[in-house]
């Protein structure tokens, strides 16, 4: 198989265990899964020459320089689009090796999310910690009502949705439980041990309306890395075989700080980034054997089912009904766990689990011979991120 | 038992203050840009229409038709413990403004997109005045 561009190649992988509850600082825990990446690709860490940091605070490059012992870094950056950086991050790391500007490009997440300020904690803090985009919208606009974190931001969408296209909300419960039944098979997941039925799911608490509790996504403590090289010396390296980005792109809504003024609230960063990365890498939907999908809550896995054209509006819940979305169906999804029930590293997660299964050692959840994968970041207010690769 | 004070709008934010102000006398104001007419909300520095700076604060309407909206079970912040369950509603308004406000009534789950809705305004202190959106 030959693609329009492929340019780069991720050559290694690293993650930290995935707890709740940890000693560790955001910091150590991310330079724990930038080492692992490198042990894992079988590279000197002292020879990265970039690295870059996606969403949170925890870290700056001079933190990799010391830890790695880097000699000659020649390129950093921070992406900022909450869960839509980790993938937009290894877009910008492909362009950075394709460009020679640097050669190995390390790109990471994490933190102590569960152990630091949690989203979910109702800690009044929250308001004034985090630095969300729009501030001003925010504690102007947003705080004096009760509209305090995302959870309730995306409720905005998940509503307008249902209403405009009668969507049927079982859809969500299918993500969650096909979600859970992935965790099952791997070995880092949360909840790897604890089953969940549609009975626990229906008895499962409103948090906001329509999001019950098994519709929203764990915190972690954790961290993972990627390293990635340009594609002609990804292939000298022994270790493992690379996987290649065969293209990607980021997008942003209009009126990216604010959803409620936005034309539509249904359309997303993903609706404008999908067409383009399909185009760029070459690729049509109907040739992807797996897809690992930001799943912040369940809801906007249906959503960028759709928007990325997989399905039309609306009709997600049908698409992932008699098991499509689950291992051995045509689009197996987040065969991880995902955010939902393996762990919330940012969406980086999504990325180690698509190279695992290209490199065909994602072991009990294996999709049969999987060739090309996609990621997706959702981040923020509707910002979004997708990369194909391929082995 | 520690008691946290209710988030407010910043009064010394300068670009807000004219809808802040707005709220006191029960209006509702949105900018307008002094070039090219257009309505903006929220309010921003700049137009992105013509990129321009300046512009005059109108008053819109106080009626229109939910948009969206939450229904909020679980607090986010300790001071709405004792409000939940609680609505927030974004409430369309006849120009194309999507203005933000809560629910008037503890019936939350009766809220759906479409409803006609008319703003109301609670007192909260000297400064503040916060929105309230009634069913028509
Ligand atoms: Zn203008």
């Amino acid at each position: 198989m030959s693609y329009k561009t492929d340019a780069a190649a991720i050559v290694g992988v690293g993650e930290t265990e995935y707890v709740r509850g940890t000693e560790k600082t955001g910091r150590q825990l991310i330079l724990e899964s930038a080492l692992a990446a490198c042990v894992d690709a079988g590279v000197e860490p002292e020879s990265v020459d970039g690295v870059i940091m996606a969403a949170g605070n925890m870290i700056t490059n001079e933190d990799f320089i010391a830890a790695l012992g880097i000699r000659d870094l020649k390129f950093h950056s921070h992406i900022k689009i909450g869960g839509a950086s980790s993938v937009a991050g290894l877009i910008v790391a492909a362009h950075i090796v394709a460009s020679g500007m640097a050669s190995k490009v390390l790109v990471t997440a994490g933190g102590n999310s569960y152990s630091g300020l949690r989203l979910g904690s109702g800690d009044p803090s929250l308001s004034k910690s985090i630095a969300w985009p729009g501030k001003d919208i925010r504690t102007n606009l947003e705080y004096p009502y009760g509209m305090v974190v995302p959870m309730q931001w995306y409720s905005l969408h998940a509503n307008r949705w249902f209403y405009e296209t009668k969507a049927d909300p079982k859809g969500m419960e299918i993500v969650s439980l096909t979600t859970r039944k992935h965790a099952h098979l791997n070995k880092k997941a949360y909840f790897r041990n604890k089953t969940l039925t549609s009975a626990d799911y229906t008895s499962s608490p409103f948090l906001v309306k329509p999001f019950r509790l098994l519709d929203i996504c764990l915190e972690t403590d954790g961290a993972a890395a990627v390293l990635v090289m340009n594609s002609k010396e990804a292939k000298r390296l022994r270790k493992h075989s690379p996987v290649f980005i065969a293209g990607g792109a980021e997008g942003h809504p209009d009126s990216p700080d604010d959803l409620s003024n936005r034309d539509s609230i249904l359309s997303m960063g993903i609706t404008k980034a999908a067409p383009r990365a399909f185009e760029i890498a070459g690729i049509t939907k109907d040739e992807v054997d797996f897809a690992q999908i930001y799943d912040c809550f369940t809801f906007i896995v249906l959503r960028q089912l759709e928007e990325m054209g997989f399905c039309a509006l609306g009709e997600s819940p049908e698409f992932v009904k008699d098991g499509r979305i689950e291992l051995g169906g045509q689009l197996p999804i987040n065969t991880h766990g995902g955010l939902l029930s393996q762990a919330h590293i940012t969406g980086m997660n999504h990325v180690v689990e698509a190279v695992h299964q290209l490199r065909g050692d994602a072991g009990k959840a294996q999709v049969e011979d999987a060739r090309i994968g996609v990621v997706t970041g959702y981040g923020d207010f509707g910002d979004g991120s997708i990369a194909i690769l391929h082995n | 038992m520690h008691t946290y004070p209710r988030p407010l709008p910043d009064t010394d934010n300068r670009l807000y203050l004219p809808y802040i102000q707005g709220l006191k006398k029960q209006l509702l104001l949105v900018q307008k840009c002094l070039h090219c007419a257009d309505l903006q909300w929220p309010p921003r520095e700049f137009c992105p229409s013509c990129n321009k700076s300046e512009f005059d604060w109108i008053e819109v309407q106080q009626e229109g038709e939910v948009y969206t909206y939450s229904i909020v079970y679980r607090a986010p912040h300790p001071w709405f413990n004792s409000k939940v369950p609680y609505g927030i509603v974004i409430v369309e308004l006849e120009n194309g403004v999507r203005m933000i406000g809560n629910y008037f009534e503890e019936d939350v789950e009766n809220i759906e997109c479409g409803m006609k809705m008319k703003a109301q305004f609670e007192h909260v202190n000297d400064d503040i005045t916060v929105l309230k959106w009634k069913k028509v």
